[in-house]
């Protein structure tokens, strides 16, 4: 006999009501023991067992909306085993100690595991499985948006052109690359299609064009790698997976985004690494001396962050060290000690 | 005998408190759980996650003894999300192929979704059960169109002069929408009670603003960083408390009004503690977050009844798929009716 709420769906008035089980029928008696309600068993629905949240038995549709509330969870396990069996595993398994403590370490375990290495590594996979005009089409217009909003065409000179073109062409172009000039603050970029990109700015800035030709494989590092395509389908897969756990409790909004913003970073800093990477083994390759790399990198950080390049580098004075989480590219003393490594490696 | 005066009604009304009773150590388990059977089943299980959470936090939420109940079947909000992630991978692939196939989809989108979003409340709505009676949502596309788009159009066009407005229109189509079982729920907000809000927050962001710029030249740079962070927290808190408090305090049912009466401060306390818990925990501490979260705001809401609470009528049956408050999701519209 359990004590509970009979509802009867057309109001919302609530009457207190013990139900028994007589065969097969549910019986439903008010306090004073008469009848109020009775229906076949094989009719109801038992919620499933959750915390210590009341249970809900839900009557004969065909009879109505009625339903019986009750806070006697044991005793509705007793009663009925058999309409309840199937769903109280899952309050077993959230009840049991033992897995939960596993299943806490479970999860840390394979989220780290997933960030770090499955999702980079199944992005990498895809990203190189598709095929080269799906992956050109991704910026195939991005040169264009960015020449009306951001690029001016190049000053240099015909003649200067010419030669930049004809020193970076025997590295660069392989058939899928351009080169393309435009004016703009020291920089280089690759776009999916192959369009690699240096300012007129970072060409006078290169005191030889040992330099430019590090600049330029670093880029094709980006291009051969899939880079592009690889960050897209890594942020992508981040959101899916964040939107599958979190469902729908939406009150912690920034607790979301940040960690998807951080991860992100965190894969720009590994593929700048990778690209780096293929930039000295392909310098090395073709004989250049990747000293090259390092005086241009230290060239660029001294354009452009000239109060740090004038004190020692590998101290931090004002900006404190958690600001390199922020940054698309690892710290440049990071990066010159990378090729100082790879140096002292061959 | 003489009618009651307004005073007379509101002392007779009888302030009944919402509790919120679960607790963080219980719901942890079930998100562990969840998480843990998601990542096995590769998402499959997430349909039931979100089900068992939902529950979990309606049948914990209690008003005069009674707690809500959620209805959803897991297995219509799977199929929902399936089409949903279906969907969501479509336009990502076309629009990443074919940039103009992307902005067409785009501006599609955008007109379609008044309809998700009346789609994914009505959704909500009849999930939703207090003592065996459904809510209901009536919302049109007509009215969603006005409230989610015109007005907020209007308010960016008038360089948010008019947002208070819009806000307030955005609030009044979904509360004077929604009813319980029978009975429509209504809305009653000036816009001046938006407006000094707004007012007040951008004074507030003003005053960190100046203080930022007065300790950065005075004392230094770091310092003055922790001021800008402090006060547009502050900020940001109070504008959240005072808009969660009018929103409340507008809607009656019936005779019946609600109530809301949540602080900055008391807010802020909890949600910064539960921010830096949450990062240090790796989000392990998540679930306890949740749930100190929604045992705040339940305690700052009241409901003031005229009477009992025993003789409101259900309304009649109607079907209504998951489908467009799961593509609500995805698409990252966010609106609620609670």
């Amino acid at each position: 006999m359990i004590r509970g709420q009979f509802l009867d769906g057309e109001t919302s008035a609530l009457v207190d009501a013990r139900l028994e089980v007589a065969g097969t029928l549910i019986l439903l008696r008010h306090d004073d023991g008469t009848l109020l309600y009775q229906c076949q068993r094989n009719k109801i629905s038992v919620s499933s067992r959750l915390g210590n949240t009341p249970r809900l038995i839900s009557l004969d549709p065909d009879l109505g909306r009625h339903s019986f509330e009750t806070d006697d969870n044991d005793g509705i396990d007793q009663l009925f085993q058999a309409e309840s069996l199937s769903s109280s595993w899952m309050h077993k398994l959230e009840t049991n100690l033992g897995l939960i403590a596993g299943a806490s370490v479970f999860t840390i375990a394979f989220s780290f595991w997933l960030v770090v290495y499955g999702l980079p590594q199944g992005a990498a996979a895809l990203a190189h499985s598709l095929p080269d005009t799906l992956i050109t089409q991704m910026s195939a217009h991005t040169l264009d948006i960015l020449d009306a909003t951001h690029f001016e065409p190049s000053e240099l000179s015909l003649a200067e052109q010419q030669r930049v073109h004809a020193a970076l062409a025997p590295h660069v172009l392989n058939g899928k690359t351009s080169l393309h000039l435009r004016k703009w603050p020291p920089n280089a970029l690759a776009l999916a299609d192959g369009s690699i990109v240096f300012t007129d700015e970072l060409i006078r800035l290169a005191a030889n064009d040992e330099g430019l030709i590090a600049i330029a494989y670093h880029e094709l590092g980006h291009v051969e790698h899939r880079h592009l395509a690889r960050r897209v389908l890594q942020g992508s897969a981040i959101s899916v997976l964040l939107f599958l756990l979190t469902g729908d409790i939406n009150d912690l909004d920034i607790l979301v985004s940040l960690p998807t913003a951080l991860v992100d970073l965190a894969y720009s800093r590994q593929f700048e690494t990778e690209a780096d990477q293929f930039a000295l083994d392909a310098m090395t390759k073709n004989g250049i001396d990747p000293i090259h790399f390092a005086n241009v990198m230290a060239k660029l950080a001294a354009w452009y962050e000239p109060d740090l390049a004038e004190s020692d580098p590998s101290k931090n004075q004002d900006s404190p060290n958690l600001l390199r989480y922020l940054s698309t590219h690892p710290q440049t003393e990071e990066r010159l000690a990378a090729i100082k490594a790879y140096q002292q490696a061959q | 005998m003489t009618t009651p005066t307004a005073t007379e009604v509101a002392q007779s009304a009888r302030e009944v408190p919402f509790e919120f009773r679960g607790v963080g150590s219980e719901f942890f388990k079930i998100w562990i759980v969840n998480i843990m059977l998601t990542i096995i089943t590769l998402g499959i299980y997430s349909a039931w996650a979100t089900v068992r959470t939902n529950r979990y936090f309606y049948a914990n939420t209690y008003l005069d003894s009674e707690s809500f109940r959620y209805l959803a079947d897991p297995i219509t909000i799977l199929k929902g999300r399936l089409i949903a992630v279906a969907g969501f991978i479509f336009y990502f692939v076309a629009s990443n192929l074919f940039p103009v196939v992307g902005v067409l989809l785009a501006i599609a989108l955008l007109f379609a979704l008044p309809f998700f979003v009346i789609r994914s409340i009505a959704f909500s709505n009849r999930m939703t059960a207090y003592r065996n009676v459904q809510f209901r949502f009536k919302g049109t596309y007509g009215g969603a169109f006005m409230a989610l788009l015109v007005w907020p159009m209007l308010g960016v066009l008038t360089l948010g002069i008019l947002y208070p407005l819009a806000l307030l229109k955005a609030n009044q189509f979904v509360v004077s929408n929604c009813a319980y079982g029978a009975t429509p729920f209504s809305f009653e907000a000036k816009t001046w009670d938006y407006g000094k809000v707004f007012l007040l927050f951008v004074g507030m962001l003003a005053a960190t603003a100046a203080i930022t710029f007065a300790v950065a030249s005075t004392v230094s740079e770091l310092a003055s960083g922790i001021v800008a962070a402090l006060g547009y927290i502050l900020a940001l808190g109070y504008i959240t408390v005072s808009l969660i408090n009018i929103y409340y305090n507008a809607t009656s049912l019936g005779p019946h009004r609600l109530s809301a009466h949540l602080e900055t401060v008391g807010y802020l306390k909890i949600f910064v503690s539960n921010a830096i818990l949450t990062i240090l925990t790796l989000g392990l501490y998540l679930p306890f977050a949740q749930v100190r979260m929604s045992n705040y705001r339940a305690s700052h809401t009241t409901f003031l009844a005229e009477g009992s609470l025993s003789d409101f009528a259900a309304a009649e049956q109607q079907q209504v798929s998951a489908l467009g408050d799961q593509l609500g999701e995805v698409f990252g519209f966010d609106v609620g009716a609670f």
